[in-house]
């Protein structure tokens, strides 16, 4: 696009220069052409007459003395040699072969004969320009020297035929020279044009550096304003679209903000009175087996209530801490086999006919043990609370050439992995039997308090686990995913990057 | 676009019309070629004949010294006898009736002063007398005569010239 803007200032400036050199060259070139021409022909006028006036007149001159003029005056051309013709009553003599002329126009003799004048005309006969001339022989009827002024015509009248080859030339030669002066001139016309071009253009560039600048999120990017043209006019624009967009990104970041804030102290709020509701709740139903029946179901469903509300305000304030990037990864060097095994143990998950498990042993990674183990269950949960068993869990290891991203860190010289650059992954695969996630789910199963049916409002989780769990997976540096599996039941694929475990495994 | 296009075209085009030597119409340059004619005025009697295409041709005959000065009417009689044989060889002609009758010359206001070209201008007009018909002369026979006699009385042709022949007068006329 700025080349394209380039190109077209550069050639409008050169268009510019062109008409102006094609005008001043073509004006010049017809001022200078007329005057030569002016030059030749009225030298040729003036010294045709002045070479007659020299003559001496019989009346009737007798044809040996014309034809003696005739010859007389064609050795005398000037400024060039020219053929001379007469015409006297009946007679037609010259100084060439012909006794008439084929390039002087019947306009030129009736102009002749019409006044007593002398007359030129210049006629481009067969591509080549001659210049003819018509001179009237008048004589003084008074004694020569008594100031007389009557002059009849002697009814001679003088014509000559001159090339103007030469003034071809000359004129030629300046249609030459104005090109080969006004090709130079546009080639120099470029210089102005290119720096005009690059003036121009520096606060265009100074736009799009500034724009992509914003691009990348640097919202307090700034134009100089310099002066008060256009572009000064369109740079401040900029600035001021710029500083409302800051203004209002800055706005919703603060609202986010509070909102987060907001969730983060209600759900700090509401921890300290569930915890005495959970002190009570759980007396109350270990007393519930000595009530009536009626007041032990009601206790019940206070006391599982209770508890869910337990587990969504711990689930909120977890997601609060990955919100306000609080979320400390604590890393240690552990068999992933054997965290694995224990979280399933833990949660009481050991049933061969609900839990199928592929875990290779000595597969030893840098993790932190309790965010795995949370990632861990809630992937078996929900595979247990919405397919259907068995679950299978698999562990396995993976190398991989580099995305580009993990080739750059290998280029700031971090030891990503042995053997050149390639990166060696932890693959987690919980897989159910049940039906599967449906296509119009799959994009959202890890947003927050997304509800795959929307009739179904309860739902047994907290509808954060999957949240949870991407975050969790996320500050290890991995990518969790959901598709369905060849054979039905949805499968949900956890890839953390095996950092410097490898190097002590 | 289009606009600097048609300036372009324009340009182009003007640079292109110009271009070499082009041809011209027909322009007035100065006067004629003053020439002297041998003889001199003195030595000479001057006539005029036509061309085939009927304009005045002039003819200088020299003077026979014995016979100066020639009066007008022997100018006159010099032209009613024609171009000699030379002057027809040029293409020169005449559109007189040949005749050899006298032609009577009554010089204008100068009746009373006596003879002699040289005293003065004539005021009136020149009277010539000729026994054929006037009157159905053309226009270049006219002027033959007219100017023959303007020219023959005065050197500078001003003289106005009435023509009388068999069949009545022609109005007075210079030479021109």
């Amino acid at each position: 696009m700025i080349s394209g803007l380039r190109t077209r200032l550069v050639l409008a400036f050169l268009l510019v220069a062109a008409v102006g050199c094609g005008t001043t060259a073509a004006l010049t070139y017809r001022e200078a052409r007329n005057a030569i021409l002016e030059q030749a022909q009225d030298t040729a006028v003036s010294s045709f007459r002045d070479q007659i006036q020299e003559l001496h007149l019989n009346l009737p001159p007798n044809t040996e003395q014309m034809q003696g003029m005739v010859r007389g005056l064609a050795r005398q051309g000037k400024p060039r040699d020219w053929w001379v013709y007469v015409e006297y009553g009946s007679v037609r003599l010259s100084s060439g072969t012909n006794p008439t002329s084929t390039v002087i126009t019947p306009e030129l003799r009736r102009q002749a004969r019409g006044t007593p004048h002398g007359s030129f005309q210049r006629v481009v006969r067969n591509g080549e320009p001659y210049l003819t001339m018509v001179m009237p022989v008048v004589f003084k009827t008074a004694q020569t020297g008594t100031g007389g002024q009557t002059q009849r015509p002697t009814g001679l009248t003088f014509y000559a035929v001159m090339r103007l080859t030469d003034e071809q030339a000359n004129v030629d030669a300046m249609v030459v020279a104005a090109r080969d002066g006004a090709l130079p001139a546009l080639a120099i016309a470029l210089v102005p044009a290119l720096l005009a071009a690059r003036s121009v253009l520096r606060p265009v560039r100074d736009l799009r550096q500034a724009a992509r600048s914003l691009g990348r999120g640097r919202l307090d990017t700034r134009i100089p304003v310099k002066g008060g043209g256009e572009l000064s006019e369109l740079a401040r624009t900029f600035n001021e679209s710029t500083a409302a967009l800051e203004r209002s990104v800055d706005e919703l970041q603060r609202a986010e903000a509070r909102a987060r804030r907001f969730a983060s102290d209600v759900s700090h709020e509401l921890r300290t009175p569930l915890a005495g509701m959970l002190a009570v709740t759980e007396l109350l139903d270990e007393d519930a087996a000595g009530l009536d029946p009626d007041t032990a179901a009601a206790v019940r469903l206070i006391s599982s209530e209770t508890d869910k509300l337990a587990v969504l305000v711990e689930d909120l304030m977890e997601i609060s801490r990955f919100d306000a990037r609080a979320a400390e990864l604590n890393t240690d060097e552990i068999d992933a086999a054997e965290t694995i095994r224990r979280t399933l143990q833990s949660r009481h998950w050991t049933d061969p006919a609900r839990i199928v498990l592929d875990l290779p042993d000595g597969i030893r990674a840098r993790l932190d043990p309790r965010r795995f183990d949370v990632v861990i269950a809630n992937l078996v949960g929900n595979a247990l609370r919405h397919g259907r068993p068995p679950v299978t869990v698999a562990l396995r290891t993976e190398t991989r050439p580099p995305a580009p991203r993990t080739a750059e860190g290998a280029a700031d010289g971090t030891p990503d992995a042995p053997g050149g650059g390639s990166t060696r992954w932890l693959v987690t695969e919980v897989a159910d039997r049940g039906p599967g996630i449906p296509a119009d789910v799959l994009p959202h199963v890890f947003d927050r308090f997304y509800k795959a049916d929307q009739a179904r409002t309860r739902s047994e989780g907290s509808g954060l686990g999957l949240a949870i769990t991407l975050e969790n997976v996320r500050l290890h540096g991995g990518t969790v995913r959901a598709a369905n599996g060849p054979g039905g039941g949805a499968v949900f694929v956890v890839e953390i990057p095996l950092t410097t475990s490898e190097v002590t495994a | 676009m289009r606009r600097i296009r048609a300036a372009a075209a324009a340009g182009v085009s003007l640079l292109l019309a110009g271009c070499g030597v082009q041809a011209s119409e027909v322009v007035e340059a100065g006067g004629p070629a003053v020439v002297p004619v041998v003889p001199d005025q003195l030595e000479r009697t001057l006539l005029f004949f036509v061309g085939a295409d009927g304009r005045p041709i002039p003819v200088a005959r020299p003077l026979v010294l014995t016979e100066k000065p020639v009066p007008t009417a022997g100018t006159l009689a010099a032209l009613l006898g024609g171009p000699t044989e030379e002057e027809r060889a040029a293409g020169i002609t005449t559109r007189l009736p040949a005749t050899t009758e006298k032609v009577e010359v009554v010089p204008a206001a100068r009746e009373d002063s006596g003879p002699g070209r040289e005293a003065g201008r004539p005021a009136g007009a020149l009277r010539v007398t000729a026994g054929f018909a006037v009157r159905s002369l053309d226009a270049a026979a006219v002027r033959q005569l007219v100017c023959t006699a303007a020219h023959a009385e005065d050197p500078e042709g001003l003289v106005k010239v009435v023509l009388t022949g068999s069949d009545g007068s022609l109005p007075a006329t210079a030479c021109s």
